[in-house]
């Protein structure tokens, strides 16, 4: 149940098994393990099992489709944040329980037409304001490597997927670690690329400036095969960049490079902050590999990256309470009933109230507070000033270094229910991912090795912006090197 | 200003949000957490040298003639109270 | 105590354009509710932006026509607040960084000049339309007017009086409508007026407490909304009172303003730069390109007219509508007779204005054989009303539907002759100095020729029979 996409692919060219086979094997697969792994939000079942069968009917006429288009029948899922049209979309909370979507999101759009098929929405924290999964109003997702902790978040529900073989990828999204941190806590691949590349058009927004969607998949290759078909200009979305989509995984089939031919660059200061000493350990270990193997290790300095955290809690409430201001019950969405109701005003408060958590709330909050008169330059303005610092620390490290690396987490998987009441302890795990955001660069993250009690830690690697290319080929190499290969148990 | 209840009560009225009396001493507390957090960025010197992007007219637009839209019934698919073609919410008193 | 008045005003005009500043659904007024919005316009969950060019030109001609000068950059800012109308729960508009800044316009009040600073004009998205009086429960909203482009057009405070502000709208709005900028269409509410009011003791410096009155919807308002707010400040500080700084509104019914009943204290917008879009770069190519194509300014156009003759009056009609101006043009282009054209446009082809099949050469074509005097007036009216639908040719029209004057002085004057041998009363009474009996004469000889002899002579034939001057 852990085929990548070219294994996928190679089995349906070689006859191995047929599109509706392999989908009935996950559709049975997640019967029997998302009860508790609860990753999935919904499951389309007979959608996409006769969407199977028309593809095999499809490949029994012609075959060459497969050489064409290698995502042609992969079975893979969305995170519940990505709208399909006549289809429920929630984005984790009971505001939208029941929201049906009038029209499509550009990524659904761009996979439909690679004939992929559509398993399931992928629960997340709710609205993408979360770490850990555990915000989401269908309850929390359980990491498959260990059912007592959380699989990360706010993708949490893709990353518990793919790790546990109940989709081959997912598209997630990442606003300040959303898709690497869960790839890191399941022991998978999570792919955030440069700002701009992906259409934001359809995907509902939390912080506008931050948000980007990307793959959460096996390995390295399968994430350049997603990003090849997601990326690209898209009308719809004035922030997305006027470029073709990608073809990063034609560059990485070339086998053309080395991890030699790159100099990667370690951030210590940074991680002087505190990080568990497996996960420090374990890095260590890699970089001293890496040496010895003759590639280029340098240190370099991003002096304001520790301010990242702070810069990025303003940032990303701020623009989340705007965002979510349109959710009032008037026209779609979670609405109170009339008859509780004295005046508008109340009917406002009750609706947001009903349907917004905690966390959501605390952020809306929080944003309002940062915006309100008065204090818009303090913080707002004076964010994004420090945001602008933190592109220049990154741009003169990249005049040294072709990717820099870290962990990604400073932490193991924590335990349910342990950060829930600690909201500031709960951000302050975003140090290591945070920065790639707010400087819009490309960044994954691979499973760098496993702790003593199993769980997983995961590598990061940061790369140039718009530089994907480059950042997949040192990941590609790095993977190689590693050599991950383990599956949670069970 | 000091992060007290009075705050919170202020900034939910604003947000068009109620926090539940049994939750609001811990949301106080956490709220004050956080905000003394991000109070961090006061120590950042104010680099006032703003770099400028490019000025590139490389915003995207859209050409006036094309029209897309919903039907009448796509419109109100989703609102709970409705009343013919119109969405309808309670009776507002102020006239704008 | 004597007090001077200090108004500012703030105009939203809407802009012509065929589709909404950030979506593609179609900026009409009038259809049917909630039948034109789009997924962008709902404020659906995961929607985007994305402006309208022509919205932007716009924008920036109504800046030329008012002499400011075009920002290279500008941004597009959130403005917050909860209303039903509003459907993301925030307005996009301009704050810090609008398009156009620091223009003037000069008005004429009593033959006296005066400038008026125009501070900004930002663009900015329309809200919808709340209804109250359709549901005794209910207020209904209609989602038609989301998203409709605007200008806002914010003078300085440099107003004096209640009749130098309502010159000043009349004036901006010929600018505009003349521009094709917007249609300025108080009715259709696509041309609202907020005024601020303050008054301040004669010689004092510092300005007094401001009030805002709100959407005031005819200029006759305006002036009456401004003169009672002015006496009604001036009685509350003179009773030593303080005006309350707040919004108001005009009851056009008892002709005075009063306060609005809000519940909250004054919106906290929280302003912040909308994220989903990129600033607004004009480079200088296209502003040179915009301003070359600009054609003349209401003023040029207005002295080019009068040159030819035609009194200010008729000229401010012609003006008030592209139609009616464009088609003056092109028919003077085909004909030199400009108070000929000008006439008929005015006085009959307006009738027809919102829809006008007819092209030029055809109108031209009918002002020919009116000139010749082969058809008279009344026929040549009737024609028009045929052509303008069918855009026909008038010759075809007049000898389909027999109109041809007679003009043959022959032929009238045996006409004539008939009807003096029937009305040998009303002859000799004529004859005695009864003058005012032409008129009968006429209308006997035009009734036997059913209406189509030339009345010019008629006349002058009538006249000559009877001596008369």
């Amino acid at each position: 149940m852990y085929k990548t996409i070219e294994d996928i692919n190679k089995g349906y060219k070689k006859k191995d098994f047929k599109p509706s086979e392999l989908v009935s094997e996950y559709l049975s697969e997640i019967k029997l393990k998302d009860q508790k792994l609860n990753s999935y939000t919904e499951v389309f079942e007979d959608l996409v099992f006769s969407h199977a069968q028309n593809l095999d009917k499809e490949i029994d006429s012609d075959n060459s489709i497969l050489d064409s288009n290698i995502l042609f029948g992969i079975p893979i899922a969305l995170k519940d944040i990505f709208l399909v049209k006549d289809l429920i979309c929630t984005s984790g909370s009971k505001m939208l329980e029941n929201y049906v979507s009038n029209y499509d999101s550009k990524v659904y759009e761009s996979l439909k037409i690679t004939s992929c098929l559509l398993l399931g929405k992928n629960n997340m924290d709710e609205f993408a304001m979360g770490s850990s999964t555990e915000t989401s109003y269908h309850g929390p997702t359980l990491n498959p490597w260990d059912l007592n902790r959380v699989p990360g978040g706010s993708s949490g529900g893709s990353a518990s997927a793919v790790a546990a073989g109940l989709a081959c990828a997912s598209i997630g999204t990442d606003t300040g670690g959303s898709i690497r941190q869960p790839a890191s806590f399941c022991g998978i691949v999570g792919l955030k690329p440069s700002y701009g590349r992906v259409s934001r058009f359809g995907m509902i927004a939390f912080s506008s400036s931050l948000d980007q969607a990307g793959p959460l998949c096996r390995t390295v290759k399968d994430s350049a095969i997603l990003l090849d078909s997601i990326s690209g200009y898209d009308s719809k979305d004035s922030t997305c960049l006027n470029l073709p989509p990608t073809n990063c995984y034609t560059e990485l089939c070339k086998n053309d490079f080395n991890l030699k031919d790159f100099t990667i660059g370690i951030p210590s200061k940074l991680l002087d902050i505190g990080l568990d000493r497996e996960i420090k350990t374990n890095f260590d270990s890699l970089i001293k590999e890496l040496i010895s193997n003759g590639v280029k290790v340098v240190d370099i300095e991003l002096p304001n990256a520790k301010y990242s955290v702070a810069t990025y809690y303003i940032i990303a409430p701020c623009e989340a309470s705007s965002n979510l201001s349109r959710f009032d019950g008037v026209r779609y969405g979670h609405s109170t009933d009339y008859k509780n109701v004295k005046d508008l005003e109340e009917f406002y408060i009750k609706n947001r109230s009903e349907g917004f958590g905690d966390e959501v709330k605390r952020r809306i909050m929080l944003g309002n507070y940062a915006l309100s008169s008065g204090y818009y330059d303090a913080y707002y303005l004076k964010a994004n000033k420090v945001k602008e610092m933190i592109v220049s620390d990154f741009n003169s490290a990249f005049n040294n270094v072709d990717c820099i690396l870290s962990p990604t987490c400073p932490e193991l998987p924590f335990n349910l229910g342990e950060k829930k009441n600690d909201p500031l302890k709960m951000y302050l795990s975003d140090i290591l991912t945070i920065p790639a955001n707010l400087a819009q660069l490309p960044s994954i993250s691979i499973p760098l090795s496993l702790s003593k009690n199993n769980l997983p830690i995961g590598l990061q690697i940061t790369g140039k912006k718009l530089d994907e290319n480059t950042l997949l080929k040192v990941a590609n190499g790095l993977e190689n090197l590693i050599g991950f290969s383990a599956t949670p148990k069970g | 200003m000091p992060v007290d209840k009075k705050l919170v009560e202020k900034i939910s009225k604003l947000s068009r949000l109620n926090i539940d009396e049994s939750k609001i001493n811990d949301f106080v507390s956490n709220f004050e957490e956080i905000l003394n957090y991000i109070d961090l960025l006061e120590q950042v010197p104010d680099n006032s040298n703003q770099n400028e992007e490019d000025l590139i007219s490389d915003y995207a637009t859209r050409d006036d003639s094309i029209i897309e839209k919903l039907s009448n019934d796509e419109v109100l698919m989703n609102a709970k109270n409705k009343d013919g073609k119109f969405f309808a919410v309670k009776k507002v008193i102020d006239e704008e | 105590m004597k007090y001077e008045t200090v108004i500012g005003l703030e105009v939203h005009a809407q802009l012509k354009t065929n589709t909404k500043l950030f979506s593609t659904s179609n900026n009409e007024f009038g259809d049917e509710p909630n039948s034109n919005v789009s997924v962008v316009d709902l404020g659906l969950p995961g929607v985007l932006p994305v402006l309208n060019t022509e919205a932007v030109r716009l924008a920036i001609i109504a800046g030329l026509n008012t002499k400011c000068k075009i920002n290279k950059k500008s941004t597009f800012a959130r403005k917050h607040y909860f209303y039903p109308d509003l459907p993301k729960g925030y307005q996009i508009s301009q704050y810090d960084e609008p398009i156009a800044s620091n223009g003037l316009l000069v008005v004429n009040v009593d033959g006296n000049e005066k400038k008026i600073r125009i501070n900004r004009i930002h663009m900015e998205e329309d809200a919808g339309k709340l209804i109250h009086d359709l549901s005794d429960e209910y207020s209904l909203v209609d989602l038609n007017r989301a998203g409709v482009p605007l200008i806002e057009i914010v003078t300085e405070p440099d107003i004096s009086t209640s009749e130098e502000a309502v010159e000043y709208l009349k004036k901006l709005r010929k600018i505009l409508v003349f521009a094709g900028v917007s249609d300025c269409d108080m009715e259709k509410g696509n041309f609202r007026c907020d005024a601020n009011i303050s008054i301040r003791p004669v010689g004092q410096k510092e300005l007094g407490v401001k009030t805002e009155i709100k959407n005031v919807n005819s200029f006759r308002y305006v002036q009456k909304a401004i003169e009672y707010e002015i006496t009604r400040q001036a009685n509350v500080l003179d009773k030593g009172d303080k005006i309350i700084q707040e919004t108001r509104l005009f009851n056009a019914g008892t002709n005075k303003t009063y306060s609005m009943r809000s519940k909250e204290d004054a919106h906290d917008y929280r302003y912040f730069p909308d994220p989903d879009l990129k600033p607004l770069i004009i480079e200088d190519e296209e502003l040179e390109r915009i301003s070359s194509d600009l054609n003349q300014s209401y003023e040029e156009k207005l002295s080019s007219y009068i040159s030819l003759g035609l009194s200010s009056d008729d000229v401010e009609i012609l003006l008030s509508e592209s139609i009616l101006f464009s088609f003056f043009d092109k028919s003077l282009e085909l004909i030199n007779e400009p108070k000929l054209i000008s006439n008929w446009i005015i006085t009959e082809l307006i009738k027809y204005k919102s829809d006008i099949k007819l092209d030029a050469n055809n109108f031209v074509e009918l002002l020919k054989m009116v000139k010749a005097g082969s058809i008279n007036n009344n026929s040549a009216k009737e024609v028009l009303s045929k052509i303008v639908v069918s855009n026909e040719s008038p010759e075809k029209i007049v000898k389909d539907m027999g109109l041809t004057q007679e003009s043959s002085e022959d032929f009238l004057i045996s006409i004539i002759d008939e009807v003096i041998e029937a009305n040998p009363s009303e002859y000799e009474r004529i004859n005695n100095g009864e003058e005012k009996l032409l008129a009968f004469f006429v209308g006997q000889t035009m009734k036997l020729t059913k209406g189509k002899g030339n009345p010019q002579i008629i006349n002058k034939i009538l006249k000559e029979k009877f001596n008369l001057s």
